[in-house]
């Protein structure tokens, strides 16, 4: 696996001194534009018991002061579940190798199928994080792997970011964008 | 809850790519992070890298729940582990073998030095869960680990001394697990120093070259009593470093004239130690290295661990053995050259030992040489028992009475690998012969080595 070259630091993130949303409720178009990229999206939320759930995401995509967040339904029933229920939910959006990463939450959201806008958004998002991996060392077989998905498995995770936090890995995360 | 072992998974956990963790705080917000570290424990312990006081650590201290995502970098099959926070260790084995993996994995992603470890945090795994199936089929591994290790052990039963062993076990480390650069090295725990006594691999043997106690990986795993290994490391990498580091940096112009370089690879990219360890004692260390990132894995650490098990139970029973004589092969006396007598300088302040301006040895080997060349010089004598040695109150032999016959190794094999006109035959169980090829004039310095160097 290839090294980066150098470290992100917040100075370089996008979110650097200019507001994480507009007046509006959408995402700033720089942070909307980096979410939709084409990124590693990791998702986590917590069942009734409070037990936190951690889960892979395939892309998303901004749709009015919403995130359309896309993760396949099979093997993450519980999360699913708790999603269904109201449970509060945090996506991570990390750019490969995990040095640029901003998380944000809200405190609940819910389940929707795929619209027929996603679908292209989807296959460019997973297409863009295929060609990331490749960049920084990843096999052939491993990125393409990594990013398939079957389109009828997919559901659409749909919540208003009423939080945001640098996760640029390292002391600084979780530094709250102004 | 358990459908999947944690002993089967441990692919997962070797760090490749980054696994996803999600706890939630006391008012039952979540927060995801990126890890660089499962680290297996046990069948049902992993332990989590604590590098940062962040969001994660204090819902861990809140809620002591977690739950983790981890990917096969070979199959892409993914689980989900439910985590139950226990207690956070920041020294000890595995803060040490934790702290040693990290360099590695920070090496690979650009982080060396950026995050250090401040504690392993012991988490016990409540549940496993299978999130996605093996989704590629990865080549048939080069070897068969367990047929390896069997023909590795019977070859090793079938040696019946001490430097037979440890030629064969390198041997077989070749030629089983295709490993080509190892070497053995011995604890002498009253200098609270290793000094290798077989190598392989390497364009020079460095018989007798010493890494300090703690030193990089073989340090370490001696000190700890656990395996290190390292399976990206880069050349600024603290472990590399130290190991090259500790056998130059001697501090003084005498300690330099008595160093033997240490003979390990310059640019290694994967390191595995293991302690030989034998009824509570830690023996020496084998080491692994390969020019070759991610090298050793989960179960090539165990394979090898087997084998340094095995090394740690037959040096003791060969130790045993020598204490016992068996009569002596006869032999016809080695015709002594014409020309100048060899020069013998001992120093008895380290017990070093010089032929001519060449330094040859020191420490016990080094005493041991020099008693057996002025019995020679004194008394004729060329036939020796390890038997008398080891009950010689003046050789100061440290408390573990095997460390005589690995200074025995050491020495044969310094003596050979000099191509000096002594040298040293094995004649027998527990016996044998000082061949000298030239007459010798011996000259006892010290204490003060510093005038006479």
């Amino acid at each position: 696996m290839a090294r980066t070259e150098t470290l992100s630091s917040p100075s370089v993130d996008l979110i650097d001194g200019r507001p994480w949303r507009s007046a509006d409720g959408m995402l700033a178009p720089a942070l909307a534009a980096f979410c939709q990229r084409g990124l590693n999206v990791c998702l986590a939320s917590r069942d009734a018991a409070n037990d936190p759930i951690a889960a892979h995401g395939l892309a998303c995509r901004q749709h009015g002061a919403a995130l359309r967040v896309f993760m396949l339904q099979r093997g993450n029933d519980r999360i699913l579940r708790a999603i269904e229920a109201e449970a509060p939910v945090a996506a991570i959006f990390s750019l490969p190798p995990m040095h640029r990463s901003i998380q944000l939450k809200a405190p609940r959201a819910k389940l929707a199928t795929l619209l027929a806008e996603d679908v292209p958004e989807l296959a460019r998002q997973t297409a863009a994080l295929r060609n990331e991996l490749l960049a920084v060392g990843f096999s052939t077989a491993f990125a393409s792997v990594f990013c398939a998905y079957d389109r009828h498995d997919v559901v659409a995770i749909i919540f208003v970011p009423e939080q945001a936090f640098v996760q640029t890995r390292g002391p600084i995360a979780r530094s709250a964008p102004p | 809850m358990n459908h999947v072992s944690l002993d089967v998974i441990r692919n997962c956990l070797e760090g490749f790519v980054p696994s996803v963790m999600a706890t939630c705080d006391a008012d039952g917000m979540p927060n995801g992070s990126l890890i660089s570290q499962v680290h297996y424990v046990s069948a049902d312990h992993v332990a989590l890298s604590c590098q940062f006081f962040n969001k994660t650590r204090r819902n861990v201290l809140a809620t002591r729940r977690a739950s983790v995502l981890v990917l096969d970098p070979l199959t892409l099959a993914e689980y989900r582990l439910t985590l139950d926070y226990e207690a956070t260790e920041t020294e000890g084995p595995l803060f040490e073998v934790m702290k040693a993996r990290l360099s590695g994995i920070g090496s690979h992603t650009g982080m060396q030095g950026v995050f250090p470890l401040l504690g392993a945090d012991l988490y016990r795994v409540r549940s496993i869960e299978s999130v996605v199936l093996p989704r590629l089929v990865h080549s048939a591994p080069a070897r068969n680990l367990l047929t390896a290790i069997r023909r590795t052990c019977a070859t090793m039963a079938a040696c019946f001394d001490l430097g037979i062993l440890l030629e064969q076990t390198l041997d077989c480390l070749g030629t089983e697990f295709g490993i080509c650069h190892a070497m053995v090295l011995i604890l002498d725990a009253d200098a609270g120093r290793l000094y290798t006594v077989a190598s392989r691999g390497y364009p020079r043997s460095g018989i007798g070259s010493e890494i300090a106690l703690g030193d990089g990986v073989i340090g370490v795993a001696a000190r700890e009593r656990v395996p290190i290994r390292i399976g990206q490391m880069i050349s600024e990498d603290e472990y590399s470093n130290a190991l090259r580091v500790c056998a130059r940096a001697t501090g003084s112009a005498w300690a330099e004239r008595t160093r033997i370089p240490y003979p390990g690879l310059d640019a290694p990219q994967s390191q595995l130690a293991l302690p030989i360890l034998y009824a509570g004692r830690t023996l020496g260390v084998l080491f692994a290295e390969s020019l070759e990132p991610m090298r050793f894995w989960y179960d090539d650490e165990d394979a090898l661990a087997a084998v340094a098990g095995h090394l740690g139970a037959l040096i003791a029973v060969l130790h045993e053995a020598e204490d016992t004589c068996t009569p002596a092969r006869p032999s016809d006396p080695a015709p002594v050259r014409a020309g100048p007598a060899l020069s013998v300088r001992y120093y008895r302040a380290d017990s070093s030992v010089f032929f001519d301006t060449h330094y040859i040895i020191k420490g016990v080997a080094g005493a041991i040489l020099w008693k057996i060349l002025r019995q020679h010089h004194t008394e004729g004598r060329v036939e020796f028992t390890n038997r008398e040695l080891r009950l010689d109150p003046g050789l100061h032999l440290p408390d573990y009475a095997g460390n005589l016959e690995t200074r025995l190794v050491l020495l044969y094999k310094r003596l050979a690998e000099r191509g000096t006109p002594v040298r040293l035959e094995k004649t027998g169980r527990g016996r044998f012969r000082l061949v000298v090829q030239c007459s010798l004039m011996l000259d006892e310095i010290g204490p003060d080595r510093g005038a006479a160097a």
